[in-house]
């Protein structure tokens, strides 16, 4: 019976249902559309795993694996070996007449790739039936920028260390290859022979070698990892497998996607706003009904049956509706971030979409559960006798029956962004913005108290909206909220875009230098010199293991599927490394010591204590949970060195200085194996490539980056992943406006009476239009203003903490949205009123 | 006076220009009510009719004070205090000016009402039930007030009522018979 009465009810109550419905529509269908791009990502990955790996598992290091490292995986696994393919990579520069350029050296044997392909110009595939030249002597195979940046074609010649080569043909797509560095310097692939006649690879050289394996049996893939990190024990060598492959690829967009998930739930939350508004509108009107119900026996338990069964259809409803959106959206993602097309031909798994499904089906009746219980506990049967006013007024016990809706949405927060730390900002974001939403309403209701308006309009909105607290706040909160995430990445971008591109101060270098040897550090200065220019912030780096801390092994982590958030992920992968150890004597211009004294004298240790002391860079020391007065022990070259903990800095990355996160006290790493760090700045555009060509021809080992060009593509990358949370956000915005219109429509709904009773005492209808037009002014102008303080401080906080950087306020774009805001809203409440203006029913002012 | 459903209200909403008639013409001053446009029919009306709902209708947002002087703050007419503050005393609201309507009783509620139909001088009042919300004793007192003020302030009001001791304090009497009206 209750069933068919919660259903009857629905179809009756046709406008009610109907807004319901759109209202969820658009958040679910924001969240859906996203959880269909993370699956087609992760459904790519999954299957290209081992094309993505090239192989079932990879053991890397920084240097080629020691004698008996190998021996150590001989008599151990010998037996599940099929194959094995070795591989270097490694940076250097390619150079032709007057042009230079810091390329990818891929370097490979004759099995490469164990799984996969590489895709060629002329639309071979590698390997193939047919015979290849890759491994003949002098041949080089190369990605399509290089070609374009030295303006090159196949048939060319191209020097690389002390060898210069052929192009012979033009790799377009090598499914193995992806992350940062293959955007930062196009690949080229030459045979493992090549690159030892190039002289590139040898001591200093920034070089990975890997060898991959295929193995008898891939089941059971993180024992086997674990079986065989615990041969190699070096925390320094890395062991891969591919079923971790999305550690690898999938970072960027994993990180994208987190973000995305947060934007999408705040149009959840949103969407829940509304859906409020809507549902206590709808239980005034069913006073009657469920009165009637009740004086016939209806108990609570009933009433709550009929009312979770009408939440669930109408969610239930949205969500089929969206689900079905979304499944056409979700490859529009794909394109819209430039992902490439491997990622569009992937189905995706109906079981995981029924969970999350289901899982939000949960937190929209846990949310509207408390409006239902109350108004299930108040006084209905008095509204068959007499018109009654709804005392909605929510006290502490009310409040707390909305616990549980909370956290799921905090739990909601921390699993999508999968960080305590991002999940906890976002919750505290919007926990600001509530709490600014509630002022601004105190504010409106100190302005209507307090302050004798002249214009009765003026006086008339400010009462309404200080009496109507629950819509004022809700449209509040909902506008402040939209307007916020709108602003919140342009001026983030704003922000970051005038640091890297145009520095305050001159501190940014066009040339950083890398791979520099110990004697080549007087040919180089000279080289530059020649040049007219001048070789800055010249730094030695020391490659270390670290070893202990206080006397404990540094273990090396097992398995990154054990990684619950990204804060464990970066952990993990921190300690899975080498560390490159410097020492200075003073701090250089980009860091700022936070804590403790910067030790820059000489190392005695007769004099200066016990332990050498050590800088260590804040965040780096956080995320491997080490502390002041720490002792961390080093293997350097074999020889152990212990050094303590005695200052912390914070370091400006974006100076693209040669920093570290580990600074030794002078005197104690002098003698190390170490090559040199140093960057070059104040150059023309001529005289940068002139300069870089010079270095190349004389060290043709030293590896140079182009700052400018640097900067432009992290610019580029940042920017993408901009639009893509800017579109998302623009899907809250317009889930903002729709619940802004539910709501005005329902307030308009309910203020038929006074509007014909002001029709009645003279007011025209563009009087009564201008009334709504002046309330959403209001509204808009007031959560403008908040989400303004909210999105520069919020802004500030990111650009200082996370970027290291300096706010810019651009008030451009927050002109534009204010008036996108009230040009839209007052689109919204003309369609409000006009609808309620067409209408002159006096009759329901007089008696019966 | 007239049963339920006879349709007494309808006449009152006809003559008050509230509802067109589907034949006929309502002439005030000779001005044909509904030849009026829309626009020309409110303006009209709130200048010349005042009306008072048996369920007082006051706008929840404005104060006791603010709400008699709704029709003057609406038609652009000169606020004058002194006037709002004889409506306010002569219905013996005088100690509530800056309370509202949700503070108020359902006696007071239509006594600011009965102010706020008053106020502009209309030519003539319309009056439905006043008194229909209100317990006997209230509502008695209510309508001596009312019929008090109309007659100090020389006003006309057409009444409708069902209640015959009250139709009887009237000049003229009129009943509404499905649909017919006749003179008792």
């Amino acid at each position: 019976m209750w069933f068919k009465f919660a259903t009857k009810n629905l179809i009756r109550k046709k406008s009610y249902s109907l807004f319901f419905l759109l209202n969820f529509s658009i958040s679910l269908v924001a969240i859906f559309s996203l959880f269909l791009f993370q699956n087609n990502i992760q459904s790519y990955i999954q299957t290209n795993a081992k094309q993505i790996l090239t192989g079932e598992l990879s053991v890397q290091a920084r240097r080629p694996l020691a004698q008996k490292e190998l021996q150590s995986i001989e008599t151990s696994f010998a037996n599940e070996i099929e194959r094995r393919s070795e591989q270097i990579q490694a940076y250097s520069m390619a150079f032709v007449d007057n042009k230079s350029r810091l390329v990818l050296i891929k370097a490979v044997d004759q099995n490469f790739p164990l799984f996969g392909s590489l895709i060629l110009n002329d639309k071979e595939v590698y390997p193939s039936e047919k015979k290849q030249n890759l491994f003949s002597d002098n041949v080089l195979w190369v990605y399509p920028e290089l070609l374009v940046q030295l303006k090159l074609e196949v048939g060319d010649k191209l020097k690389l260390g002390s060898k210069e080569f052929v192009i012979e043909k033009v790799v377009t797509k090598d499914v193995g290859l992806g992350g940062f560095g293959s955007a930062l310097a196009p690949a080229v692939y030459m045979s493992l022979e090549n690159i030892k006649s190039t002289g590139l690879v040898g001591f200093g050289s920034t070089a990975w070698y890997t060898t991959f394996f295929d193995l008898k049996n891939s089941e059971n893939m993180e024992e086997i990892q674990t079986a065989w990190n615990d041969k190699l024990e070096d925390p320094a060598i890395r062991v891969n497998i591919y079923t971790n492959a999305n550690q690898q690829v999938g970072r960027l967009q994993n990180y994208l996607g987190d973000y995305l998930g947060l934007v999408a739930l705040v149009s959840l939350l949103l969407s829940i706003v509304g859906a409020y508004y809507l549902f206590r509108s709808h239980l005034v009107e069913q006073a009657k009904s469920i009165a009637l119900l009740e004086i016939n026996g209806a108990g609570e338990f009933l009433l709550i049956q009929i009312f979770v069964s009408q939440i669930l259809i109408l969610s239930g409803a949205a969500g089929l509706i969206s689900l079905f959106i979304s499944s056409m959206l979700g490859q529009q993602w794909i394109k819209i971030l430039n992902l490439g097309s491997q990622y569009e031909a992937v189905s995706f798994n109906v079981l995981p979409a029924l969970m999350i499904f289901s899982a939000l089906l949960l937190f929209v009746v846990l949310c509207m559960l408390p409006f239902a219980w109350k108004f299930i506990r108040m006084d209905k049967t008095s509204s068959l006798m007499e018109a009654k006013t709804w005392d909605w007024d929510f006290k502490l016990k009310d409040v707390l029956s909305f616990l549980p809706a909370l956290l799921v949405f905090c739990g909601l927060s921390i699993y999508i962004s999968k960080s305590y730390t991002v999940g906890g900002i976002f919750l505290a974001v919007l926990a600001f913005g509530f709490l600014f939403t509630y002022l601004s309403y105190r504010i409106i209701i100190f302005l209507s108290h307090r302050i004798a308006f002249k214009s009765f309009s003026v006086r008339y909105v400010f009462r309404y909206l200080a009496r109507d607290s629950f819509g004022s706040i809700s449209i509040l909160f909902a506008l402040g909220i939209s307007f916020l995430l709108m602003g919140l990445i342009p001026q983030l971008q704003k922000s970051l875009r005038q640091e890297l591109l145009f520095p305050n101060s001159q501190l940014i270098p066009d040339l950083f230098l890398f791979d520099i040897q110990d004697e080549q550090v007087d040919i180089l200065k000279s080289t530059v010199k020649e040049q007219e220019a001048e070789l800055k912030y010249l730094s030695a780096m020391v490659r270390s293991r670290l070893m202990k801390v206080n006397g404990v092994d540094f273990e090396k982590p097992r398995g990154m599927e054990t990684a619950l958030t990204r804060e464990e992920e970066r952990e993990k992968r921190f300690r899975n490394r080498g560390f490159n150890l410097s020492y200075r004597s003073s701090l250089s211009s980009s860091e700022t010591l936070l804590e403790g004294v910067f030790k820059g004298e000489e190392y005695n240790d007769s004099t200066s204590g016990t332990y050498p002391a050590i800088s260590i860079e804040k965040r780096f020391m956080d995320r491997l949970s080490l502390k002041m007065g720490d002792l961390l022990e080093f293997d350097i070259g074999g020889v152990p060195i212990t050094g303590k903990i005695e200052s912390i800095r914070s370091v400006k990355w974006t100076s693209f200085q040669p920093n570290f996160f580990l600074l030794f006290q002078p005197g104690v790493l002098e003698e190390a194996p170490k090559t040199y760090l140093g960057a070059i700045g104040g150059l023309e555009k001529k005289q940068k490539q002139d300069l870089q060509n010079a270095i190349v021809e004389r060290m043709p080992n030293v590896s140079i980056v182009d700052v400018e060009y640097l900067v432009l593509r992290i610019l580029e990358l940042f920017e993408k992943m901009a639009f893509a949370i800017e579109v998302l956000a623009f899907f809250s915005f317009i889930a903002g406006l729709f619940m802004v219109f539910v709501i005005a429509n329902t307030r308009a709904k309910e203020r038929k009476r006074d509007f014909l009773y002001l029709k009645l005492f003279g007011a025209k209808d563009s009087f009564l239009h201008s009334l709504f037009q002046l309330e959403f002014f209001i509204v808009v102008s007031v959560s403008f203003l908040f989400s303004v303080i909210l999105t520069f401080a919020f802004t500030y906080f990111l650009v200082s903490y996370v970027f290291e950087s300096s706010l810019v306020i651009d008030l451009k774009y927050p002109f534009i949205l204010y008036i996108l805001g009230v040009g839209l809203c007052a689109l919204l409440s003309y369609l409000v009123t006009a609808r309620l203006l067409q209408k002159e029913e006096y009759s329901e002012l007089l008696s019966s | 006076m007239g049963e339920s459903g006879s349709g007494k209200t309808t006449f009152l909403s006809v003559m008050a220009g509230l509802l067109k008639p589907d034949s006929g013409k309502v002439l005030l001053d000779g001005v044909d009510l509904y030849s009026l446009s829309k626009k020309e029919l409110t303006q009209f009306r709130a200048k010349n009719f005042g009306i008072i709902f048996q369920q007082y209708h006051l706008l929840p947002d404005l104060s006791l004070e603010e709400n008699i002087k709704l029709p003057l703050e609406l038609l652009g007419l000169e606020i004058k205090q002194e006037e709002v503050m004889y409506w306010v005393e002569k219905l013996g609201l005088g100690h509530r000016t800056s309370h509202y309507p949700y503070q108020l009783s359902g006696g007071e509620q239509q006594r600011v009402a009965i102010a706020r139909a008053m106020i502009h001088k209309p030519k003539v009042i319309f009056a439905d039930e006043p008194s229909g919300s209100l317990d006997e004793s209230t509502g008695n007192s209510l309508m001596d007030l009312l019929f008090k003020v109309i007659k100090e302030e020389n006003q006309k009001m057409l009444l409708v009522t069902h209640n015959m001791e009250l139709a009887k304090s009237c000049d003229s009497l009129y009943k509404v018979n499905e649909g017919v009206l006749n003179v008792v």
